[in-house]
């Protein structure tokens, strides 16, 4: 039987997907589904890695390019940001995370948003406060850690690779000015993962 | 270039270096969502009238993409029988296994082209009544 032209295509289109088999960025070893990142300090992206490599950036004081990224997360007692924090942020949605970009040498906040990640001012004296009120912030690891913030709710230091992992899953939600109704139930989903961690 | 003489250079390409299919797979993924977005879009606006739609369903090339990814709004039934249109041939059934039961020959790559889902075509065969007397009779 001869077909229509397009055949191929349909074929092609319609066949069952093969698992994705992911790869160390460094040296194209096959990794597991859970695997670890490191941050590629110039370029901000993240990169699988294997054991074996991941463990040659864990030195936060090493001045190379790449940097693993840690697996704790630690939660914290009530709102991390006070409403003030939110009003002087600037960001139009109730959800940020903050971390110090050591290229830059200060503090950067970011939202989510349909575009992927958006970059919030966030001066000095306002950080400071933050930190001021949480001890714990000041084991925060430059590039590879982060706080993570729900306005008015819950607040948490989490890795860096969780944060770029919300921003994909709600890129692709994402409706409308403050994300809709598919966004907010990811949000809540990913807070939940996040706490039983 | 035609789209015809594309998607037979496609073929022609992926039978030289079969591992091109992993690229053509997410292209055609990338812009299988682009159509469906365009028709989101054009739905959410009301521009996707009845009208409008069918033209779409009814154009072999645009028509042939909404199958390719399964975003064609016609049932198999409604295809085929719009592409029997002028062959003098008619849709008897088409059973729930897939197979399509034609009035008569020389329309089953029409119905192959527009229905992915069929999985035989019978041609109903009539003999005629004087054949009948004369089988009888010998
Ligand atoms: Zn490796």
């Amino acid at each position: 039987m001869t077909g229509s032209p397009l055949d191929t295509l349909r074929r092609i289109a319609r066949a069952p997907r093969p698992p994705a088999v992911e790869r160390c960025g460094m040296c194209a070893t096959q990794v597991a589904p859970e695997h670890s990142h490191v941050v590629d300090l110039q370029s901000r992206q993240l990169l699988c890695a294997c054991r074996a490599c991941y463990l040659l950036f864990t030195d936060d004081h090493a001045h190379l390019r790449y940097r693993a990224v840690p697996g704790r997360y630690l939660g914290f007692d009530g709102p991390v940001l006070e409403e003030r924090d939110w009003d002087e942020l600037q960001i139009p949605v109730g959800l940020a995370f903050l971390f110090h970009n050591s290229s830059l040498e200060r503090m950067v906040a970011f939202y989510p948003g349909p575009a992927g990640a958006t970059e919030s001012e966030l001066d000095l004296p306002a950080w400071e406060r933050i930190a001021a009120r949480h001890p714990a912030l000041a084991t925060m690891r430059p590039d590879v850690e982060a706080l993570l913030v729900r306005r008015g709710k819950d607040g948490y230091l989490v890795p860096i690779d969780a944060c770029y992992e919300l921003v994909g899953r709600l890129r692709t939600l994402w409706r409308g000015f403050d994300g809709g109704q598919e966004a907010h139930a990811a949000i809540s989903a990913f807070f939940d993962e996040v706490r039983s961690r | 270039m035609t789209w015809r003489k594309s998607a037979a250079r496609i073929d022609a390409l992926l039978a030289a270096s079969p591992e091109g299919e992993a690229v053509v797979r997410e292209v055609a993924d990338l812009y299988g969502a682009g159509l469906e977005r365009l028709l989101d879009l054009l739905h959410a606006r009301g521009a996707l009238t009845d009208e409008a739609l069918d033209a779409l369903a009814a154009d072999e090339l645009v028509g042939g993409l909404l199958l390719v990814h399964g975003l064609h709004p016609w049932d198999a039934a409604t295809r085929i029988s719009h592409a029997l249109q002028g062959s003098g041939v008619r849709l008897i059934e088409l059973t729930a296994d897939g197979v399509c039961r034609l009035s008569g020959p020389g329309a089953e790559d029409r119905v192959t082209a527009v229905a992915p889902e069929v999985t035989r075509v019978e041609v109903q065969t009539v003999i005629p009544v004087s054949a009948l007397f004369s089988r009888l009779a010998s």
